[in-house]
């Protein structure tokens, strides 16, 4: 009981909310894509910073695709594969297995200005469990809603979104990411560039909140894009001992056609 | 002294209005219209990395130069326009052009030719009433 009351607490909000292929393309009719991505995060410490022998760490590969009907309809699908090492005292327990599938329907209306582009997004998703096991991070069927607003100029980016989940066996989820990012290089003839972005990550669940925040880079070339990032907790609370979050990395390469 | 006067004052203004005629201002910057290429100013091309996409749709247009530029087509997204290469005195289909960008998600909103190599045509395109 002690160790899903520390895993419950640690998982479950560190949702990646953002779209395939990397919440920026493909936006022509016809388009698609696929990202593959490596997540990690964990730690061997309390919210406090106490060491209580033990720990919880999480590594997920996720293969994620997107399709294009119109630049303002699209559907995405982010499926996880989750490896997970959780210690608690003389107790060890290691689950390597697929996650739950979220399909997404992102509708986006796009407005075009002379020096920059922006969108409203309203996403619905669904989380759906690929098998019975109930683990930390798998095992719940849920549905969800976001709302974005994202702006883009020549040198500027910015995004910002709020969702939220409802779960069938845990607590619902609320959600806010931002990202504020410059465009510091652009080669036209080789449509080569690079993205540094500013990003902060806010989870509410009733039992515990989560704020990090860190930098992100996002290079491509033609139709590859990759992004690499690293979030620390700012703020980290619960009702219940759980642990740390610990330092969360991400970093992925997407293709769109 | 004659002569000065030419070198120093004519002939520069002379050039300069034949450099001009073949010219256009975009977004603040001067652009060349050359005689085998298609300019077209393009609303909201800025996300970098979505213009590959209409780079890709355009490069697949009936007798675009693909040796030049970008498989024949060169996207600015900091001055928001493309320019497409034409075959020599094979012109593209402009309208199917329009078509495709509309379709990669933006707008026209001007379009450029100089197909005699001495005058610049151009096309004008209302923006929607959400551009700006």
């Amino acid at each position: 009981m002690k160790n899903s009351a520390f895993s419950l607490g640690l998982i479950g909000t560190l949702v990646f909310a953002h779209q395939p292929v990397m919440d920026m393309a493909p936006r022509w009719s016809g388009g698609y894509g696929f990202q593959v991505r490596y997540e990690s995060f964990g730690s061997d410490l309390t919210i406090h910073e106490k060491d209580i022998l033990s720990s919880y760490f999480q590594q997920t590969f996720w293969l994620e695709g997107i399709y294009t009907w119109h630049r303002s309809k699209r559907i995405t699908f982010k499926l996880p594969y989750h490896m997970i090492e959780h210690q608690d005292s003389d107790f060890v327990a290691k689950a390597n297995s697929f996650g739950d599938l979220i399909v997404a329907m992102p509708l986006k209306k796009y407005s075009n200005f002379k020096r920059r582009t922006q969108n409203f997004g309203f996403t619905p998703q669904v989380r759906i469990p690929l098998n019975e096991e109930i683990t930390s991070a798998s095992g719940y069927l849920g549905g969800g809603i976001s709302l974005s607003y994202s702006s883009e100029s020549f040198s500027f980016y910015q995004l910002y979104d709020v969702f939220g989940w409802m779960y069938s066996e845990k607590d619902p989820l609320l959600g806010l990411d931002i990202n504020l990012g410059i465009h510091p290089y652009h080669d036209n003839a080789t449509n080569t560039g690079l993205f540094a972005i500013w990003d902060v990550t806010a989870r509410w669940q009733e039992s515990s909140t989560t704020i990090q925040t860190g930098p992100v880079f996002m290079p491509y070339r033609q139709n590859i894009m990759a992004r690499a990032e690293v979030k620390f907790p700012v703020i980290e609370s619960g009702k219940r001992p759980q642990l740390s979050k610990g330092l969360f990395m991400n970093v992925g390469i997407g293709f769109v056609f | 002294m004659n002569s000065n006067i030419i070198h120093r004052f004519i002939l520069p203004i002379t050039l300069l209005s034949l450099v001009s005629a073949q010219t256009v201002v975009l977004n603040d910057k001067t652009i060349t219209i050359l005689k085998d290429e298609v300019v077209l100013e393009v609303s909201g091309l800025v996300c970098s990395f979505c213009a590959m996409g209409l780079q890709g749709g355009l490069s697949s247009l009936k007798y675009v130069d693909g040796k030049k530029y970008n498989n024949g087509v060169f996207v600015d997204v900091e001055y928001q326009y493309a320019v497409i290469a034409e075959k020599s005195d094979q012109d593209i289909d402009i309208d199917e052009a329009i078509t495709m960008i509309t379709k990669s998600g933006y707008e026209v909103l001007s379009v450029y030719t100089n197909r005699t190599g001495e005058k610049i045509e151009a096309r004008k395109f209302e923006a929607k009433k959400d551009e700006k």
